[in-house]
């Protein structure tokens, strides 16, 4: 699967970009399920978090039980300690032309993020991942660690199982 | 999504930006914004105001800072 960066303005020109007013970022939209239907939710490939978090009102929204739910703790850059809470969910990626589907332990947390932080565990671990910064787009490839289904597009419309 | 993709990076950057700190829902073939918010939690509703399904409609955060460092950043 390839997603193109996502390009953002900024205020003013950026001294690290030689004073460009665009910021890149590998963006990508996932769908997360819960008991009450689904959202597609923009994330951020995010190589520096341990593990894979959406905001805890995503998780009201969908109907994701959070009661008694294990909890993880964060420590941002120069920031206070913030507490997640791990659920079990589906999410499901797709460029329009393949798709991957699986189970993930993820986090919820009581943040309003921009965007979910695509981290390790229940994300980067099951994909094979290029950045391609001259091309400015992300490429996803499910690695033998995937757990779910992984399905293609075919000529005629339907879909079919990718080969392992 | 293919759809959803190009146009996504076809939207006029200087209209985004009018939206800095504020959460939008995209169309689904992402030509237009459904959607806008500070809260978050508004955005289903709005959707919904707009003829429009929040299943289909992507949600992304526009950040008002210039920089983002670490994942957690809210700003």
């Amino acid at each position: 699967m390839i997603f193109p960066y996502l390009p953002l303005a900024t205020k003013g020109p950026i001294p690290s970009l030689a004073g460009a007013t665009v910021r890149y970022r590998p963006i990508v939209s996932t769908r997360i399920f819960g008991p009450l239907g689904s959202r597609l939710y923009d994330g951020c490939v995010d190589c520096a978090s341990d593990d894979t978090i959406f905001p805890r009102s995503l998780a009201h929204t969908l109907g994701i039980d959070l009661t008694g739910a294990a909890q993880g703790i964060a420590q941002p850059i120069g920031g206070l300690a913030v507490p997640y809470a791990y659920a079990a969910v589906k999410l499901r990626l797709t460029d329009g032309i393949e798709t991957c589907e699986w189970l993930a332990t993820v986090g919820f947390v009581d943040l309003p993020l921009r965007w979910a932080l695509l981290g390790h565990a229940g994300f980067l671990d099951f994909f094979d991942l290029a950045l391609r910064g001259a091309r400015r787009d992300v490429v996803i490839i499910p690695n033998n660690l995937f757990p779910g289904q992984h399905l293609l597009q075919g000529p005629t419309g339907g879909v079919q199982a990718a080969p392992p | 999504m293919q759809a959803y993709m190009k146009n996504r990076l076809a939207f006029p950057l200087e209209e985004l930006a009018k939206h800095r700190g504020e959460w939008v829902a995209w169309s689904p073939d992402g030509t237009r914004l459904v959607a806008t918010s500070k809260d978050p939690l508004a955005l289903d509703d709005l959707v919904r105001s707009a003829g429009e399904d929040p299943e289909d409609c992507p949600i992304e955060g526009i950040p008002d800072a210039d920089c983002v460092l670490g994942g957690l950043n809210v700003s």
